[in-house]
């Protein structure tokens, strides 16, 4: 497998996602389409195509050899990624299909999946794959980057339309999106002549999630080495300086709480308790007897 | 006559400040309201749209967000409510 290295790393904890582009290979999107989703219609003729998986079992276990899901969660890339945020023997929590007519006029509101989730720290992952070219018009998932730090439940957050610096999905076929379980985000109105086929996968951690990724080029003592704001960088990636960006969706408030939520996501990632974006958290902790 | 709805997320609580998040409902047509087709907001600040008729008919309250104090962050922390009322026949 070909684990995330520290910049895909950095990236997931400060926008709560990642995006494969293309990288199911054209054979297996083939393959996949004929499989699970040639003429389906609708949700309800998608999900029955599916193999049925009980929540619970290992992913590795999920699938038989001959399912063309089985070859798409072997590829080294997905398989690597995965490994890479909740270590090893994940298991399934649901896969669902979702399929979108062409010319419809509406579109999802934005949710996080599922009631509103309480853990401090361990995170789910959803896998979203996308069989076919996804251009604009046919209203890909829409998601808001760094949206994983804000807990919600459901439809909670359907008045919020537009965000600034949302991001529409587009791509080539293959495409795949990692989601941490709590970003926000909302099938868009498919305003295309085509079919739009989204396969989503939800798998839960069975252990520690710290330190499963490629950490070859990572420097603790450099990450955390004390760095004012705006100072240059003390670490190859200068993760203090991405991981305190402000999305343009976010109000200032909440954005200084934005950084210390993903203080705490990039600790259990690497294992780091003495991390600190700035001095952002390791201020609140200073209580001296 | 229709009411026309311009709700506003802002950076701060300033109605000067930048608009961040925005969301229509139009009263005045048959059209479904649509999540994340926008990219630009309406207006650079909510003053903008004061000053372009839109008239303001609720803020959300100043006050301290449930969990803030464990740091954890709310979702979008100010709102305002603007409204057009028309009276053109659909």
């Amino acid at each position: 497998m070909k684990q995330l290295g520290t910049g895909e790393m950095i990236r997931f904890v400060r926008d709560g996602f990642l995006k494969l582009e293309g990288l199911l290979p054209w054979d297996l999107c083939d393959a996949f389409r004929a499989a699970y989703v040639a003429d389906c219609t609708d949700d309800r003729s998608g999900r029955a195509r599916l193999p049925v998986v009980a929540w619970g079992t290992p992913l590795t276990d999920a699938f038989d050899d001959n399912d063309v899901l089985s070859r798409v969660f072997s590829l080294p890339e997905l398989a690597g990624a995965i490994h890479s945020l909740l270590g090893p023997n994940c298991k399934v929590d649901h896969h669902v299909m979702h399929i979108r007519e062409p010319n419809q006029g509406v579109s999802q509101h934005l949710h996080c999946d599922a009631m509103i989730d309480a853990r401090e720290a361990a995170f789910d992952v959803q896998i979203m794959i996308y069989p076919q070219n996804m251009t604009r018009e046919m209203g890909g998932t829409l998601v808001i980057p760094g949206s994983h730090t804000r807990k919600a439940g459901e439809t909670s957050i359907a008045r919020y339309q537009n965000l600034a610096g949302q991001v529409q999905l587009t791509g080539p076929a293959g495409t795949v999106l990692i989601l941490h379980h709590n970003l926000w985000h909302a099938g868009r109105r498919n305003a295309s002549n085509s079919v739009r086929a989204m396969y989503k996968m939800r798998l839960n951690p069975t252990g520690s999630q710290t330190g499963h990724w490629d950490m070859s080029d990572y420097d603790a003592a450099k990450a955390r080495a004390p760095k004012p704001l705006h100072s240059p960088a003390t670490c190859k990636h200068d993760i203090q300086a991405k991981l305190s960006f402000f999305h343009p969706w976010a109000d200032a408030r909440s954005a200084h709480l934005d950084i210390v939520q993903r203080t705490r996501l990039w600790r259990l990632l690497s294992g780091d308790e003495d991390f600190s974006v700035h001095h952002f958290l390791s201020r609140l902790e200073n209580e001296p007897a | 006559m229709r009411q026309k709805l311009l709700i506003l997320y802002l950076q701060n609580s300033a109605l000067d400040s930048p608009i961040v998040g925005w969301t229509r409902y139009d009263g005045d047509t048959v059209a479904p309201p649509v999540s994340g087709d926008e990219d630009e907001p309406p207006y650079a600040t909510g003053l903008d749209a004061l000053r372009d008729g839109w008239r303001a008919i609720q803020f959300s309250a100043l006050e301290p967000q449930p969990g803030e104090l464990n740091y954890q962050p709310g979702w979008q922390s100010f709102e305002v409510i603007m409204e057009k009322i028309v009276e053109t026949p659909r």
